[in-house]
């Protein structure tokens, strides 16, 4: 059936992607895999009757599934251990690594709100405007939120306040 | 950091995403739910969820099995709106009905993207409904217009009639409250919106769906239910609700006569989801999520995360409002019963307790633990049936119990699943003296 098989190709082309979105997201791989597979089978269920771009239906259903799921005051995503360093090591890619790892860390600590706007902005690379029309808010509270997130994201980065150790939710 | 914040976290995102791959059959596993999804859509004609959003708008959305786009001509219920006589008992007020042209084109005229879900409009806006309610006047506008990006049909450039809901402003004019689309790409747009300084009073235009409305959740056994009455529109195409004193507005909802699962409505938003509104949170302060043996690396503090929050999205949707805490306990009874329990809140109601209990070799039964409450010394304190002990909790408590021999067994922090032999809590909080809590 051509339906299906373009649904195919579709979830081959695009699911890498939207596992990583949901993932940074969620902060659990599992949750994410989980979140993108049910979010799929929406798009499954109703493709025919998908105008838009399917991408663009499938991310947002993907950005509201996680931030509802962590909208919950407190309530945030668990982070492993094994992705956040103790403490920095040589300057080598080492420890660009694990400064990568600790920047993800850091980022699954800040509001649903801000950590969407965060990931759809800067690894999504979606312009405001249609980070904010997918979020459904304006544009100024995409401004608002990225600015914010980005100043907590720099005072958890600060080297004062390593390592990022726990795995408890706040 | 030699980046700035910005370059270095678009460089770590897409560097960590190099190293993240599912470690299932994402397509596989899509299309298997998806077709257990397709017969059940299939069984369900339509869904609609309102949500009351801050801009007062009731938004709703529905997957119809039909097509509603035929190229160069607006479809058959926008037609059908844009061509409505004037309803309502200010029909006749040629005065306001100016008043609230007015105020539209003002509105669409300065209305930013975000608000203002169309381009193009066309034609002169026409008042399709105006009357007076016990909220001031309220009354509906549309207008031949295109609809915005994410609502837009690429492929089929499909014009649509756009709805204006106008209330009364503060100032006594008549204010634009939201505005929404009947129909786009298969999924309708808001049919429904609450006015009045207090949003006290629903008013629900007819746009060719039959619909049914729920006033909010109740509470059977400490389970959340949804009842619904049908909406009856007047003549003039329009039904008008007062809410009744102590609705949770936020629960309020107007789903089509034959809506299932209100878990649809999540992905069927076309245009994003319902703005958001802030409600009170009343979620336990919890501290830490500890409490029994609490399962970790699941997607919430216990395993099995999503039971539990099935039961309360079961009558709010996924994209309801509903928020669940930071506690939990995942424990084993007895006689080897798994129990799982968490605290969800619905809308702005007060936070409940819920408790998933599996016997072995059983389906899982949801128990009502009602409304959780910080003031009491022992915030969580439910009883399982069949006489299989207690769910406590306490944050920052160290717990202890007595047995019916009067002896004292240490329990543990937070949060503790107890033999049915338990007759009494200790709760000790650090800095305070220890309070002894009966159960029964």
């Amino acid at each position: 059936m051509a339906a299906d098989e373009d649904f195919d190709e579709f979830v081959r082309g695009r699911s890498l992607s939207l596992f990583r979105t949901a993932y940074f997201l969620t902060g659990d791989a599992g949750h994410a895999e989980d979140l993108v597979q049910d979010v799929l089978a929406r798009v499954y269920a109703r493709w025919r009757l998908i105008r838009t771009s399917p991408e663009a239906y499938a991310r947002r259903a993907v950005v509201h599934a996680a931030t509802n799921r962590w909208r919950a005051r407190g309530r945030r995503p668990e982070v492993p251990m094994s992705r956040t360093p103790d403490r920095p090591g040589p300057h080598d890619h080492a420890q660009q690594v694990a400064e990568h790892q600790s920047l993800v860390a850091a980022l699954a600590q800040l509001s649903p709100r801000q950590r969407a706007v965060l990931v759809l902005r800067y690894f999504d690379d979606l312009s405001e405007a249609d980070t904010a029309r997918l979020l459904g808010c304006a544009v100024g509270t995409v401004k608002s939120q990225s600015a914010r997130g980005l100043a907590a994201l720099r005072r958890l980065l600060d080297p004062n306040d390593r390592p990022l150790t726990t795995t408890e939710p706040r | 950091m030699s980046m700035n914040i910005e370059d270095r976290l678009r460089a770590d995102l897409h560097d960590a995403a190099r190293q993240l791959m599912p470690s299932g059959d994402l397509l596989g596993g899509a299309r298997r739910r998806g077709r257990q999804r397709r017969r059940r859509t299939r069984a369900v004609a339509a869904v609609v969820v309102a949500a009351v959003t801050g801009g007062v708008v009731v938004a709703s959305a529905q997957l119809l099995g039909r097509s509603d786009r035929t190229a160069g001509s607006l479809p058959a219920v926008d037609q059908e709106l844009l061509s409505r006589p004037t309803g309502g008992d200010l029909a006749g007020d040629n005065a306001y009905l100016a008043q609230v042209t007015a105020a539209w084109k003002r509105y669409v005229s300065t209305a930013g993207q975000a608000r203002l879900q169309a381009t193009d409009l066309r034609g002169e806006p026409r008042v399709i409904w105006a009357g007076k309610t016990n909220s001031g006047n309220v009354a509906v506008v549309v207008q031949d217009a295109q609809p915005g990006q994410g609502l837009v049909n690429h492929e089929n450039l499909q014009r649509h009639a756009l709805i204006g809901f106008v209330g009364t402003g503060a100032n006594g004019r008549p204010t634009v409250l939201g505005n929404t689309f009947p129909m786009t790409n298969g999924y309708p747009g808001a049919t429904a919106f609450l006015a009045g300084p207090r949003r006290t009073t629903l008013l629900v235009l007819d746009a060719g769906v039959p619909l049914k409305l729920s006033w909010g959740v109740t509470y059977k056994n400490g389970l959340p239910h949804r009842s619904y009455l049908p909406v009856r529109f007047s003549s003039g195409g329009v039904a008008e609700y007062d809410l009744p004193a102590g609705t949770d507005r936020n629960l309020v909802y107007v789903v089509p006569t034959s809506a299932g699962s209100l878990d649809d409505f999540a992905y069927s938003v076309a245009n994003g989801a319902p703005p958001k509104r802030l409600v009170p949170n009343h979620l336990l302060p919890w501290t830490n999520s500890t409490g029994g043996p609490v399962v970790t690396g699941g997607s919430s503090g216990c395993g099995n995360a999503g039971s539990l929050e099935a039961t309360v999205r079961a009558v709010v949707g996924a994209n309801g409002i509903y928020s669940g805490s930071i506690w939990c306990i995942a424990d084993t009874t007895h006689d080897g019963s798994q129990v799982q329990a968490e605290e969800w809140q619905l809308g702005a109601q007060p936070s409940r307790i819920y408790v998933q209990l599996t016997r072995p070799g059983q389906q899982s039964q949801v128990i009502g633990g009602g409304i959780a409450d910080s003031s009491k010394p022992l915030w969580v304190k439910v009883k399982l049936p069949q006489n299989e002990g207690w769910v406590v909790g306490r944050d920052k408590a160290a717990l202890s119990y007595q047995d019916t021999a009067g002896h004292w067994h240490s329990a543990t922090r937070s949060g503790a699943v107890l033999p049915p032999s338990a007759t009494a809590v200790k709760v000790t909080v650090p800095g305070h003296a220890s309070t002894t809590v009966p159960l029964r």
